[in-house]
């Protein structure tokens, strides 16, 4: 056993640290308890004979006194999770402490139960809104504090408690949805995963609750994000809760920028974006003339990967619709509307001469083997690939498009409710999101500030984070679409890159010929 | 009784030391113990040697953290019992796991002498680190304690741990490996 020599090596750091890391010996899962006011002792002195007795301020007193007395001097950093867990910080509060304003529309409960909020754990890479997060982002020690806070104040205000529940996969999340649907279960359960899976189970297996059914939420509140909740609200309902941390989780266009500076394309892209001018058919050109340059022999399709994202370019092709007969349609048929159809043609081919890659391990734009791929704002924002990325919005389509869209693939910051619960579901909700009016800024602050970059391109990186992050935003990726054969020949096309190519090129073809291309 | 009292009725030589030390502390250097050796009888036999050794070693000593030099002497006795115990297979637990991700991020011991500045550079890093991760690293290393145990005292998932704890043992190699040392 060589490796404990290891163990032992490493158990010669300081003191400091070793006490530092010494978790509780019993870590707590305290039960919600009976608010002070639901105590006798509370009724008491709450009771208007007895505030007439000994008058308001005399009352006010004694409420206070006597409350403080009861609640045990409960510590803040009790509770793991609590940023302070383990300090031994002796604030003295009452419940977890929070007297959280009232609500205008939900009323203080006490239902003395929990909450489990589902999810798996592939998802933690979009935390900071629901689940706290060891995180890249320079502020995320304030953003955490400020998630526990919200949903200490939620849990307050409900007599509840949220309890995480990883499911360790998103097939376990679905599998439990069904299956606490069918057997009518009515523990409330909220739900975060990924918005594709979601909305096609509330679409199409009808275990899901539809938001507009819930009269609590305040779908119109600038909390949440009514503009994006009509984008993906389908015909059996609204599914995903949209509220105002999604915008930061845009997908962007990353490009390596050293690379492309090897390239010597004399195109500011920048500027293009400034101008308007970055559309399908400008991006296309990049690509076509970066790849001329002949830079260390990659071939276009070794300079950008169109994953499953880039066909969300074809975002008004995947809007969700209602159709007269109330049936069920995600989408719009492309090949209904000749303007779509000429889109998602550029789509295709774009995606066509992105599927030559040949073998080998995934390219990466970060590892400077990929001039272009799609990634989440956030995460460019925060520098994550340690190396130098440009910025780009989604290309629009034609010059004539008043502005940039900005595309989600998986809107996972959005919450699920199971029918039978709802009103709790509904209620804890509508307080997480309530109760975060205040994050929102510090939130966008985190993820759109451009940290550890010294390539003096900071400003302009932001300006584009920025143009990315006040454009419209799209959730209609997260349907599927009524073409789905081509989605699924795009899905991953550098992985069996002939075959695949092949396919889209057939199709391609098809298309072309039967409407005249 | 405050630690520094339990440290003086060590140096009176009163028995009572143990007791208080036990009182106090018995819980928490059985869970360090339970942590590496995972079975309660054995546990329990590295405290009671715990408050020997500690018998023996105050006087002289006089522990500026009480608290972090019984869970030393716990954790040193746990070792101990823990290599003659898997002298020849292996255990393939959780500790065990622990045990072979430390290989990746620090030198070979045997090349590591006593007067080897490691120990600092050690505290140094961990200066560097942010709160939570500086105490995810120590306690997964030096507690010992389970991915799920720092995933539920830190409000994390499990995955989250592993992933973070990855990354932390990337940046002490690069750390190591940029101040000389060969691993």
């Amino acid at each position: 056993m060589k490796e404990t020599a290891y163990f032992e090596l490493f158990g010669r750091i300081s003191d400091r640290h070793v006490a530092e890391a010494i978790l509780p010996l019993a870590v707590p899962v305290p039960m919600p308890k009976k608010r002070f006011r639901e105590t006798p002792v509370g009724k008491l002195v709450s009771s208007p004979a007895f505030i007439a007795a000994v008058g308001a301020i005399a009352a006010a007193a004694i409420a206070v006194g006597i409350g403080l007395s009861l609640v045990e001097g409960k510590q803040r950093g009790d509770r793991p999770g609590d940023p302070s867990f383990g300090s031994g910080e002796t604030e003295t509060l009452g419940e977890w402490g929070y007297d959280a304003e009232e609500h205008p529309h939900v009323e203080r409960k006490n239902y003395d139960g929990e909450v489990e909020l589902y999810y798996f754990s592939e998802i933690m890479g979009g935390g900071l809104a629901y689940l706290p997060d060891e995180s890249i982002y320079a502020e995320a020690a304030t953003l955490n504090a400020e998630l526990i806070e919200r949903i200490h104040m939620t849990e307050d205000y409900l007599g509840i408690r949220i309890n995480a529940v990883d499911k360790m996969a998103e097939y376990g999340i679905i599998d439990d949805l069904v299956r606490i649907s069918r057997s009518g279960d009515t523990r409330s359960h909220l739900v975060l995963g990924w918005g594709n899976t979601i909305a096609n189970l509330g679409n199409r297996e009808g275990v899901m609750t539809s938001w507009s059914d819930v009269p609590c939420i305040q779908k119109e509140a600038d909390y949440w994000d009514g503009e994006l909740w009509e984008t993906c609200t389908q015909s059996r309902g609204s599914f995903i809760a949209c509220n105002r941390f999604i915008p930061p989780n845009a997908c962007a266009i990353a490009y390596n920028k050293e690379l492309y500076a090897k390239c010597e394309v004399q195109r500011d892209l920048y500027a293009l974006v400034e101008n308007g001018d970055w559309t399908l058919d400008t991006m296309m050109a990049v690509l076509t003339e970066t790849a001329g340059k002949k830079t260390k022999g990659l071939s276009i399709g070794d300079l950008y990967a169109a994953n499953s994202y880039l066909y969300a370019a074809g975002f008004s092709i995947l809007r969700p619709v209602n159709t007269s007969d109330g049936s069920s349609v995600e989408a719009v048929d492309p090949t209904e509307d000749e303007a779509m159809l000429a889109r998602y043609a550029k789509v295709l081919e774009l995606a066509v001469h992105s599927c030559t890659h040949k073998g080998g391990s995934h390219p990466k734009v970060e590892d400077g083997k990929l001039l272009m791929d799609t990634r989440r704002t956030r995460d460019l924002a925060a520098n994550a690939y340690g190396v130098s990325m440009g910025v780009l919005p989604m290309p629009k389509y034609e010059r004539a498009q008043s502005g940039y869209v900005s595309l989600h693939a998986g809107a996972y910051m959005g919450l699920f409710a199971q029918p039978d619960t709802v009103q709790m579901c509904g209620e804890a909700a509508e307080l997480l999101a309530y109760f975060s009016r205040d994050s929102h800024e510090s939130y966008d602050r985190a993820v759109m500030g451009v940290y550890g970059r010294d390539d003096g391109g900071v400003q302009k990186d932001l300006a584009m984070l920025r143009i990315i992050h006040d454009a419209d935003h799209e959730l209609g990726l997260i349907y599927p679409p009524m073409l789905a054969e081509f989605a699924n020949c795009l899905v991953d096309p550098v992985t069996d890159l002939g075959e695949e190519a092949e396919q889209i090129r057939y199709r391609l073809r098809l298309i072309k010929e039967e409407y005249g291309w | 009784v405050q630690d520094q009292q339990i440290i003086d009725l060590y140096w009176a030589r009163d028995e009572q030391a143990i007791a208080e030390s036990d009182r106090a502390y018995g819980a928490l250097c059985h869970s360090v113990a339970m942590n590496i050796l995972s079975d309660r009888m054995d546990a329990e036999e590295c405290v009671n040697d715990t408050w020997i050794r500690s018998w023996n070693a105050m006087p002289p000593e006089r522990p500026a953290n009480l608290r972090a030099f019984f869970c030393r002497i716990t954790r040193n006795l746990s070792i101990d019992r823990y290599r003659a115990r898997h002298k020849t297979k292996s255990r393939g637990d959780g500790f065990e796991v622990a045990l072979h991700e430390l290989t990746e991020c620090l030198p070979d011991p045997a090349t590591v002498q006593d007067n080897d500045p490691l120990p600092a550079l050690l505290d140094e890093f961990l200066d560097s680190l942010k709160p939570i991760p500086r105490k995810l690293l120590v306690g997964r290393y030096w507690h010992a304690y389970s991915v799920s145990r720092l995933a539920e005292a830190y409000g994390m998932t499990p995955n989250h741990v592993t992933v973070t704890l990855k990354r932390l043992r990337e940046a002490l190699r690069a750390y190591l490996t940029e101040r000389g040392y060969r691993l």
